[in-house]
């Protein structure tokens, strides 16, 4: 016999998701209360609004205090599901790169993801059970890109970083896995490209198309599901099909 | 979650192991399954039809591939293959082109022969069972990850090809899953000492396998494509030294 999850597969989870006032980390955390898990999402300003039914918690990743309160939280509320979503892009030239930029950038993409995780893994291993999402990008382990120093080595890193949870974890119920978004349709995207340049994106997509929110939403619900029991220490490109294809 | 109502799904080496799960969780979720074996339907999951096919026959796979391009399916699993170690100085010709036809140009053209019907509905998913031996190494295993690393190059080709079309065509790689044939290969305390090399001291079962082929063959799945997606507890990446 086959048991097929319910509607709510992630009823009596608590999720966390960075940066869950826009964007994919939004979109996740829609996810997630969809499931039936409770969510605390984050955002950067003290007024963040995240999806209906989500609980709101300030958190700047730059900030040392800011992230050590939020551990606290985390270390307090013991989640069952670790999104790390929230990240910045910074990008600069080798001629102009300089380290303050750098260094914010890794503080942000590398260093806070990684106490949030820290903070996070005691209460899953009371509980025997644990789900890691990192939310990479194709720059870093799959392209190189011009100007991409700092988000690549940052999330090449986060991807690291999440093996080596899987690997503390697999023995009690952890699973750390990465999610590698191509082109998606975000806000973000909208402010970083004119509609002519997007439309030239998307054609050198093959399904000519950017990816939604919702899509990366639905793979990040199944890695965090009770339906993964087994993918552990990867990382999933989701993209059209567009890093392989040339 | 009935994710398949109204769709097709053929599933080849359904009377078994992986095969037999994934067949098992399509129809649970309402899909129509037709499943292949060489011979007998015994082991065949309830609700599916059986068709025969001897892919060691190239006429047994024409045939199969013409009901195929008939029957239109929206989701096509080639599952079946088979292994047979030998060191590459033991590998003989004939083992080498059987293994080759089974698990590497079958499924090439069934996907060719699917690929037609799914570009009409505007809709297909492809998922190829490849192995965690391909992007891995071990000795005798050289045939075997030959065929399956060329079936995760044909895909990604195929997913390029058939991405504006709607349609997504994947591999999945699992590690070591919990099948009679495991059973068989790996017996009494060898299966043990198997599952203690996992850094989650287990196998997979086939069921589990299934839980991911069902996302990535449902519309769940809408932009994941040309990729070879390794379940393996952690078994390929994860090291304990």
């Amino acid at each position: 016999m086959v048991d097929l999850p319910g509607e709510t597969p992630l009823a009596g989870r608590l999720a966390v998701v960075t940066g869950g006032t826009r964007g994919i980390g939004r979109g996740i955390a829609e996810r997630f209360l969809r499931d039936g898990a409770a969510v605390i999402a984050t955002g950067t300003r003290p007024d963040g609004k995240v999806p209906t039914g989500a609980r709101f918690a300030q958190l700047q990743l730059e900030s040392d205090e800011s992230v050590e309160a939020f551990c606290r939280l985390i270390e307090k509320e013991a989640p069952d599901i670790v999104v790390n979503s929230a990240g910045v892009s910074s990008p600069q030239t080798w001629d102009a790169i300089d380290v303050a930029t750098f260094r914010r950038n890794h503080q942000i993409n590398l260093v806070a993801p990684m106490l949030i995780c820290k903070a996070a893994i005691p209460g899953m291993k009371r509980r025997q059970w644990g789900r890691f999402v990192g939310i990479t990008a194709l720059s870093g382990t799959f392209i190189g890109r011009k100007t991409r120093a700092a988000i690549a080595a940052a999330k090449g890193g986060l991807d690291a970083l999440h093996a080596t949870i899987a690997a503390d974890g697999a023995q009690d119920g952890i699973l750390a896995n990465c999610v590698a978004p191509g082109f998606i349709d975000t806000d973000v995207i909208k402010e970083l490209f004119k509609p002519d340049e997007i439309a030239a994106i998307a054609a050198k997509i093959p399904m000519k198309r950017m990816g939604t929110i919702e899509e990366i939403a639905s793979l990040v619900g199944f890695l965090c599901g009770p339906e993964n029991t087994y993918i552990t220490g990867r990382q999933i490109v989701i993209d059209g099909g567009y890093t392989r294809t040339l | 979650m009935r994710r398949f109502a109204g769709k097709l799904a053929v599933v080849t080496g359904a009377t078994r192991g992986i095969g037999r799960a994934i067949a098992e969780r399509l129809i649970a979720e309402g899909a129509d399954v037709v499943g292949t074996s060489t011979s007998s339907a015994d082991g065949l999951p309830e609700g599916a039809r059986h068709e025969a096919v001897r892919f060691d026959d190239p006429a047994s796979t024409a045939r199969f591939c013409e009901r195929l391009a008939a029957l239109g399916p929206h989701v096509l699993v080639n599952n079946a293959g088979i292994a047979l170690p030998q060191t590459a100085e033991e590998l003989t010709e004939e083992d080498l082109r059987r293994v080759h036809e089974i698990n590497l140009i079958v499924p090439i053209r069934l996907c060719q022969a699917a690929a037609g019907p799914m570009k009409r509905h505007g809709w297909g998913r492809i998922v190829n069972v490849t192995s965690i031996w391909g992007p891995m190494s071990r000795v005798a295993r050289g045939n075997y990850a030959s065929t399956k690393s060329g079936l995760d190059g044909f895909t990604g080709v195929l997913a390029a090809e058939l991405a504006p079309h709607g349609v997504l065509a994947n591999c999945i790689a699992p590690g070591y899953t919990e099948t009679e044939l495991i059973k068989k290969i790996f017996a009494g305390d060898k299966l043990k000492a198997l599952a203690d090399t996992v850094p989650m001291r287990r196998l997979a079962q086939p069921g589990e396998i299934a839980a991911f082929v069902a996302w990535l063959a449902s519309a769940d799945n809408g932009y994941l494509t040309g990729q070879n997606i390794l379940i393996d507890g952690g078994l390929s990446r994860l090291r304990e030294v």
